[in-house]
């Protein structure tokens, strides 16, 4: 091995770290191409961010949808309500005319 | 290599961060639809009720309506942050009051339709606190404190009563129209 050199041995075989991290300074995007697609498998994992993402966005499409349906309901029961308050308000105030 | 290692080591703290977040923000938001439930029984409850004058039960339809959008969760934080508005705009506060038309209305309720009022008012501060988790999350800690044993309300006794006097501005709008 030459000097500068960081000897890495794995069993039987033995390489040269110091060739990897010049490889990856010399190829950066490729080296984050594999770190990007490794971290997909692992990110892809039930327990991992991917599912925790997808939970997340479903919760809050369930809290969402949830709350704008009872809006509506909310509304509705609003509108009927104010419809029938000016009604009555409308009556009396006839009424008081008429007398 | 030394850019490369801290590259690394930031994507995986960046990674654990949102991964606490998202999961705490996942319940937070299961927790928000049992709120939910109960502020939107408790506001229906107002509106149907005839015997709330119309003021008020405009009053909780807007609340309704607005609740979940992180502006109550953010006007008590801002209380907490910015002690100017504790000192300053009480007074303008009540005087914008004088104007709103609601007010005369609340005059008029009984304790026990102010009180359900008030229930309706907490519920949508605290749906508000789990419909946007991070602020919300904030909020809950600091109010906490308030309920804490004394050792610890000692510690912090400065920030829960800032917020507690924030509250009680909040809620003077909403229950005790200014004289």
């Amino acid at each position: 091995m030459k000097d500068g050199s960081t000897p890495v041995k794995i069993g039987d075989s033995e390489f040269d770290l110091t060739q990897v991290g010049d490889w990856v300074l010399a190829h950066p995007w490729l080296a984050l191409a594999v770190v990007a697609i490794a971290y997909v498998f692992w990110i892809s994992r039930k327990e991992g961010l991917l599912g925790a993402g997808l939970e997340y966005l479903s919760r809050k499409s369930e809290l969402r949808a949830k709350v704008e349906s009872d809006r509506m309901r909310l509304r509705e029961t609003f509108r009927n309500r104010a419809i029938s308050d000016s009604r009555e308000s409308t009556g009396v105030h006839e009424e008081g005319d008429a007398e | 290599m030394m850019w490369l290692i801290v590259t690394v080591v930031a994507a995986v703290a960046m990674t654990l961060l949102l991964d606490r977040y998202l999961r705490r923000s996942a319940k937070s938001f299961m927790r928000g639809e049992e709120i939910w439930s109960e502020l939107q029984t408790n506001a229906a409850q107002i509106v149907e009720n005839e015997r709330y004058p119309l003021g008020v039960a405009c009053l909780a339809h807007a609340l309704s309506e607005a609740a979940g959008c992180g502006c109550f969760v953010r006007a008590m934080l801002m209380g907490h942050y910015t002690p100017k508005l504790l000192f300053w705009r009480r007074q303008r506060a009540a005087a914008k009051l004088q104007h709103t038309p609601w007010v005369d209305d609340l005059s008029q309720l009984s304790e026990a339709q102010k009180k359900q009022l008030n229930t309706l008012f907490i519920k949508v501060i605290i749906f508000d606190s789990y419909a946007n988790p991070l602020q919300g999350w904030l909020l809950r800690r600091l109010v906490r404190n308030h309920f804490a044993p004394e050792a610890k309300k000692a510690v912090l006794s400065v920030v829960a009563r800032k917020l507690v006097a924030t509250a009680d501005i909040m809620a003077a709008g909403g229950l005790r129209p200014a004289t």
